[in-house]
């Protein structure tokens, strides 16, 4: 087993958004973030719930508790000396039809327990549509970020000389209210995947829902966001950025666009720096 | 900490200024020769007492921000309000009166705003509220296609409200491409301030929080589910 070289942590927090609250609507969105590998890695989901799915509080927190633990067993499977190249081919392939069954058959069997019914003049759905919900989740180790996303939320990647990339690319579905989720049939072929080296110099990994996206202009906005959360970090380390995170979601609510919003930073220190 | 949010007083919030989401009401409206008169005024009129109504319902969301914008059409179409105005800036000049009706045009014009650029991604779905008491005189088709190729055109909750007997119903219909909702008939100008009243601001409500939905899942009526209309105009007929 190699030595590693950088120390990863997390934190992530979701919010109900202002709107949510003024129509008194819950938070739909869920976060989590789960230790794995005896402590050197980590894996980290926040999902964002459709409001148009009855259950789409329910629905996300099915995917942040399916993703992280999918993630969890997918570096126990692969071991810690795996590299990006494993990682990548089993994210494209068999691990984003697992996850998606797997969360499939998790809600088919809350809705059954539950008893749904149909409302009047609610449309004929498959279960799964009460449950919609995005993903984004990632598997940070020392030596790999793996990350998937399905849906509208923004997956950004700060490197330590301040760039901001999307490794993952937009949801090319998603459009005003609609977004891939994982709710439909065959979900996994809309579900974006990546897996790379993390540098020596370490860099910031940020998943949001689109209620953070939503509440700035353009991308130019959201990549000064990230900068500007790199830099937090790095100044004041991840543990203060944690302890102010629920305040920064709330006003990005309030300001923004009002949806509910949740964001998970995942940092990669060098070992001399971490903190 | 603050008490607005609990931030520590000492760590800003990350980024630059943050933004409600764009949201675009644009009347198209019919200023033909057919609405000289007792028509046009009373539209003037309805459209004046709409804007207060407005305001409250942008001030009770404040996280849309809601831009005004007007067309009107007879023998041409022009711009009446050209910039998206935000609703609490809008005064309301009255349009009169004359020529013929190039409905089409109007929606053409309407359909090169709905672009993106300018329209941003991140905009709610625009409300476009058409009001008319005849039928098109230019190609009403060819401007429904432009519209109905724009993404935001598409997007948009379109609403028709027919003005006397003399209005295009099939092409008002048309228009909405609504399954349920049929054009709203205002045959005098009590109606007319009715209709108005409720597509700027029971429309503009529901369209300011729309909930986001899985592709292919089934989609309200009329893409934003809207609350009932008013109902049918009275037996005091005047036009």
């Amino acid at each position: 087993m190699k030595a590693p070289r950088l120390r990863v942590a997390a934190i992530a927090h979701s919010v109900a958004g202002a709107a949510h609250i003024r129509q008194m609507r819950p938070c739909q969105d869920a976060f989590r973030v789960e230790s794995t590998g005896e402590g050197v890695a980590v894996a980290v989901a926040v999902a964002d719930g459709h409001g148009s799915s009855r259950h789409a509080a329910e629905g996300a927190t099915f995917a942040v508790q399916t993703a992280t633990r999918t993630l969890a067993d997918l570096h126990a499977a692969l071991g810690a000396d795996a590299g990006t190249g494993a990682y990548r081919a089993q994210l494209e392939d068999a691990v984003g039809r697992r996850l998606v069954l797997a969360w499939q058959d998790v809600v088919q069997r809350h809705g059954s327990i539950d008893g749904i019914k149909r409302r009047p003049g609610e449309p004929d759905l498959e279960v799964t549509h009460r449950y919609g919900t995005t993903l984004s989740a990632a598997l940070a180790t020392p030596d790999v970020v793996a990350c998937l996303a399905l849906g509208d939320g923004a997956t950004l990647w700060v490197s330590p000389e301040d760039e901001v990339l999307r490794p993952l690319g937009d949801d090319a579905h998603a459009f005003a209210d609609q977004t891939s989720s994982l709710c439909t049939a065959g979900a996994w072929r809309a579900l974006r995947a990546t897996a790379w080296t993390p540098p020596a110099e370490g860099g910031l990994l940020l998943m949001m829902s689109d209620g953070y996206v939503n509440s700035y202009p353009d991308d130019a906005a959201l990549d000064a966001v990230a900068r500007d959360y790199a830099r937090l970090v790095r100044a004041r380390g991840l543990d203060a950025v944690g302890a102010a995170l629920r305040g920064f979601l709330r006003q990005v609510s309030i300001r923004g666009c009002g949806d509910d919003v949740s964001l998970a930073l995942i940092h990669f220190a060098p070992l001399e720096d971490a903190r | 900490m603050s008490v607005d949010g609990n931030l520590p007083l000492e760590m800003e919030l990350p980024g630059g200024p943050l933004s409600a989401r764009p949201l675009d009401f644009i009347f198209l409206l019919d200023a033909s020769s057919s609405m000289d008169g007792a028509k046009i005024q009373s539209l003037n009129q309805a459209v004046e007492a709409a804007l207060p109504a407005m305001r409250d319902v942008a001030r009770d969301n404040p996280n849309a921000a809601v831009r005004v914008r007007a067309i009107q059409f007879n023998s041409g179409a022009y711009w009446h309000i050209p910039t998206p105005t935000p609703v609490e800036q809008v005064a309301w000049t009255p349009l009169s009166a004359s020529g013929s009706t190039a409905m089409g045009r109007a929606l053409s014009m309407c359909a090169a705003q709905l672009r993106t650029p300018p329209m941003p991604d991140r905009a709610l779905p625009p409300v476009l509220v058409l009001i008319s008491d005849g039928a098109p005189t230019d190609d009403f088709r060819a401007g429904l296609n432009a519209l109905m190729a724009e993404p935001w055109g598409k997007k948009a909750v379109r609403i028709a409200i027919a003005i006397g007997e003399g209005a295009d119903l099939a092409v008002l219909r048309a228009f909405m491409g609504h399954p349920e909702l049929e054009p709203l008939r205002a045959n005098n100008a009590e109606t007319l301030v009715q209709c108005v009243r409720w597509a700027s601001t029971a429309v503009l409500q529901a369209a300011s929080a729309p909930p986001s939905r899985a592709l292919g899942a089934p989609a309200p009526s009329g893409n934003v589910a809207l609350p009932a209309p008013p109902p049918p105009a009275s037996a005091a007929d005047v036009w």
